[in-house]
């Protein structure tokens, strides 16, 4: 199994780099020039100044050579300037990364809650109504642009029966002492079972919104794999040894109709960073995804690459995790 | 062409794919159609019927689905934002498909330093989730039509490359690839006659199931602004117009939802259904 | 004395209709406490869902249609699931052909063989299993059972995993255990200690035996009785020995010419024809069309079984009017 890891390792730095290239170019491909946006709302500088910024951002250089220039800040954290807020953009994305980072785990465990239970279920139930129904609910999951089904969520669940918060991370006037920046657990810290309860209603519907997708698809994953599952002869064996069905289902069946599933939510999560982006502007969240559009409105390149760099970085680490959960869940691989 | 029946007839027996392809059919040639069937302007706004109402809430069969904030009417926005959405599915999936392939017929078939560069490639974009690597060239691009296409095809190749390479290394080790090398066939032959029609299915299902993707991504991206700019109309930008008038006026932002959810749906079926006729049939 | 097994007239189809699969089409077979019967016939002739029939463990689309299989004079067909739960692993046991894919290769072997114990309630948990499963492993002839029973099932070689499987299959002492070509999957050097385990578990522990097997021989190892299967019905019972020694229906005769023997130099001679789909078989004696004995009336009817010796029934039109070969 070492080896597999190293190897998978290997290939994590190669993809680092290639994406580290990507947002480079990006960078350089954005209209005007960097310096000049970067000083251009700070008022007027002196051609003296700009050269400066230009010789220490290495712009003079060749392309290859800035490109090491940027690899070697992005490394130390120096991911730029944001250009509207006037302060660097690690600095910037710190503070804005809690609430997306609250959201998407929030999101991810509800739709991991609802869809594998859902799954298991629907293929314990194979041809009946109940199965065709989650087939539908499955496919229309799959079929709603994240953004659309949070407005129907706001039109239904905020505007017409007002049983839910669409705005925000909490309610306006709770006061909540910030330790960790995810508010659920700085709630529970101190605690304080008021903010708690309002944060957690204010997360209801963007995550809702932003895993359906991902719970629709991986349901039906988790159906496919229970079904082949059941289908092997240690199934057969299992029955034969009188195990009453429950425990053939989730001790034999369940076990390695797992394994792949694992991997396919590495890849949902994906699809969750994704939408974070709209979801968080539906639902004026105040986290990277709203950030970063309302970046790309005030052309503030650094900042966008910089969150669209992070994005992707984490989408990378998170399939690593996965790949190696698929190897410690895997028998077969990890003594092999 | 024998196969084609084969998978006519397939696809025939699977109800609500059949449904599905039909319903689709009808779309693409209402979008085709739209300036002809469309009964007003999209553009052009009458603030006489400034945000009327459809007509089952009391509106006119003047406009259907009654008229936004700026008089428009919104059958005919709806007509309208169908070409793009469609044109945009459309032409992104041939695109990518065409590329895709390419490059994953050279990965899967010379291997060596070849693969390893697209491997490499393929890996890389696959970093970044589809919408975040949009809003990332869009927002260096600019917004625009041809930006677009040029940004969903960008990424929009990977999975195709990704099936094609799987497939030509199986494909690459049959017979009668073995049986052409052996009477002198070159390597462009082979790969378009021998290997390109074994890999051919599986490039289908895929393409139409990103053609829903695709479409999903153009809304998106209209959506927040960054797609085909105002004032034509697109169906995400028709939602997030509307979204002020939500309480009052919900339809602004829901038929245009509506509508694509339907498109999608449609796509999601036939596609699937494309799936089940060509899998087991044609793959031996 | 009634036997411990009694099956009568069982049928066994796949699908309905016109193009049903009858996989099992009238089966009758005794089995006596304590007694080792073989079942042999070739690939598809319908011996394995023989087996799977009376587990009620049959595929999704297969159903018993007729019959009857009652085991200590209760009809098995008719039990409900949960009663059946009850016997299976209890009182009677199933082994299936492959022993890697019997088992869970996400689960430690000395799991799986405790399974049987807690589920029906010889012991409160796994742990309390443990030394049970011990037990049943060095029964089994495993060697360093502690270790194995820690391991997972890719880790142990072919025979030892079947004898895993067989230790599961005894672990609450069964009345009537089922073998489903136990051997096939396995290397002739191992078949042997296999069969050397099942001949002991009969002797020591009085288990009935029902061994499937498309090899006469490994039959030939274990059997008093032996019954032969072809196209989803029975068509030769008897002794083992005499059946061997003289058999009786055209078929059991071509068997046992294609059976390569060492000591004598003799010409094999395959059986012509194939196995028939069992979704269109042909009309009137099943095997007719590859009998070397075939009469036009063999087409209009299928025989009965009928007595031909001492203990023993043929299906074949020669012995219906006490004719004999």
């Amino acid at each position: 199994m070492l080896a597999a890891l190293l190897r998978r390792f290997s290939r994590l730095l190669w993809v680092l780099a290639g994406i580290t290239v990507i947002v480079f170019l990006f960078l350089r491909l954005a209209p005007g020039d960097p310096v000049e946006l970067m000083l251009g709302q700070a008022g007027d500088a002196t051609e003296a100044e700009v050269q400066r910024l230009r010789h220490e951002y290495g712009l003079d250089r060749p392309l290859p050579v800035q490109f090491l220039y940027f690899v070697g800040r992005a490394v130390r954290g120096d991911l730029g300037m944001s250009i509207t807020h006037q302060r660097p953009v690690s600095r910037v994305i710190a503070d804005y990364l809690p609430a997306t980072a609250e959201l998407t785990l929030f999101s991810l465990a509800l739709g991991l809650m609802v869809a594998l239970p859902l799954g298991v279920w629907a293929a314990m139930k194979r041809g009946s109504l109940w199965d065709t129904g989650g087939t539908a609910v499955t496919l229309l999951g799959v079929s709603l642009p994240g953004f659309f089904l949070g407005i129907l969520l706001v039109l239904l669940f905020g505007m017409t029966l007002e049983w839910l918060p669409v705005s925000g991370r909490i309610d306006y006037g709770v006061a909540l002492r910030p330790l960790t920046g995810f508010y659920l657990l700085d709630s529970l810290c101190t605690l304080n079972w008021r903010a708690f309860g309002s944060a957690f209603q204010h997360l209801l519907l963007p995550a809702l919104a932003m895993g359906a997708t991902m719970a629709a698809l991986t349901m039906r994953m988790t159906r496919a794999a229970m079904l082949e599952a059941l289908r092997e002869d240690y199934i057969v064996f299992a029955r034969a040894k009188g195990l009453s069905e429950r425990t053939v289902a989730v001790r034999h069946a369940l076990r390695n109709a797992l394994i792949p599933v694992v991997s396919v939510v590495g890849l949902q999560v994906g699809a969750l960073l994704g939408g974070n982006m709209v979801i968080e502007t539906v639902f004026s969240w105040p986290g990277l995804g709203r950030l970063c559009v309302e970046a790309v409105h005030a052309r503030n390149y650094p900042l966008v690459q910089g969150i669209v760099l992070l994005y992707a970085v984490t989408f990378v680490v998170v399939n690593l995790v996965t790949d190696v959960l698929y190897m410690v869940l895997n028998p077969k691989v990890r003594v092999g | 062409m024998r196969e084609l029946v084969v998978v006519w007839g397939q696809l025939r027996r699977n109800k609500a794919a059949a449904v599905a392809g039909v319903a689709l059919a009808l779309l693409v040639a209402a979008a085709l159609a739209a300036p002809v069937l469309a009964p007003h302007d999209p553009l052009e706004g009458d603030l006489s019927v400034r945000l009327a109402p459809p007509v089952w809430s009391g509106g006119t069969w003047a406009h259907p689905l009654g008229c936004d904030q700026h008089g428009r009417d919104v059958l005919s926005r709806l007509l309208h934002g169908a070409r793009v959405s469609i044109f945009v599915g459309l032409v992104v999936v041939l695109a990518s498909a065409a590329l895709g392939t390419a490059l994953g017929l050279l990965a899967g078939y010379y291997g060596g330093w070849c693969d390893r560069v697209i491997s490499w490639l393929v890996d890389t974009l696959l970093a970044f989730p589809y919408l975040v690597f949009a809003i990332g060239m869009m927002a260096v691009l600019g917004a625009g039509l041809v930006n677009i296409v040029a940004t969903l095809t960008l990424k929009g190749w990977v999975p195709f490359c990704r099936v094609v390479r799987g497939d030509t290394l199986v494909v690459r080790t049959r017979e009668h690839v073995a049986a052409a090398k052996a009477l002198g066939a070159g390597d462009g032959y082979i790969l378009r006659r021998e290997i390109l029609p074994s890999v051919l299915p599986s490039v289908l299902v895929l393409a139409t199931l990103t053609v829903a993707t695709v479409i999903i991504m153009e809304a998106s991206l209209s959506f927040l602004g960054l797609g085909v700019q105002p004032p034509t109309p697109t169906w995400g930008g028709m939602i997030a117009e509307g979204r002020n008038y939500i309480l009052n006026q919900w339809w602004l932002s829901t038929l245009p939802g509506v509508a694509i959810v339907a498109v999608v749906m449609s796509t999601n079926l036939f596609g699937e259904g494309l799936r089940e006729a060509l899998d087991p049939r044609l793959h031996d | 004395m009634d036997a411990l097994l009694d099956v009568q007239g069982l049928k066994t189809h796949f699908g309905s209709g016109e193009h049903a699969v009858r996989a099992v089409d009238g089966v009758d077979l005794a089995v006596q406490a304590g007694e080792a019967m073989g079942l042999v016939g070739e690939s598809g002739c319908g011996k394995s869902m023989f087996a799977r029939s009376l587990m009620r463990l049959l595929p999704p689309n297969g159903r018993v249609v007729a019959g009857q299989a009652r085991f200590r004079g209760e009809d098995l067909l008719a039990k409900s699931e949960a009663e059946m739960c009850a016997l299976r692993g209890s009182e009677i046991a199933l082994v299936l052909q492959n022993p890697l894919t019997s088992l869970n290769p996400t689960l430690r072997v000395g799991v799986q063989i405790g399974e049987p114990l807690v589920a029906h309630g010889v012991a409160r948990s796994h742990r309390g299993a443990r030394g049970r499963v011990l037990e049943l492993m060095r029964a089994m002839h495993l060697p360093s059972p502690e270790e194995h029973y820690r391991q997972y099932p890719h880790e142990l070689s072919g025979g030892m995993r079947q004898r895993a499987v067989i230790a599961a299959a005894l672990a609450c002492r069964p009345s009537l255990l089922i073998c489903d070509e136990p051997t096939t999957a396995l290397d002739v050097a191992v078949q042997a200690g296999i069969l050397e385990l099942l001949r002991e578990i009969k002797d020591r522990h009085g288990a009935a035996i029902l061994l499937i097997s498309h090899d006469v021989a490994v039959v030939n190892h274990l059997c008093e009785r032996l019954a032969v299967m072809y196209a989803g019905r029975l068509v030769e019972t008897g002794p083992t020995r005499d059946v061997l020694a003289a058999p009786k229906h055209p078929y059991t005769q071509g068997l046992l010419q294609c059976v390569p023997r060492l000591r004598t130099r003799r010409e094999m001679v395959p059986i012509s024809g194939e196995v028939p789909d069992p979704a269109a078989l042909p009309t009137g004696c099943k095997f007719h069309p590859r009998c070397p004995l075939v009469e036009p009336r063999c087409l209009d009817s299928e025989p009965p079984l009928a007595p031909v010796g001492e203990g023993r029934l043929a299906r074949c039109i020669l012995y219906e009017q006490g004719r004999s070969l």
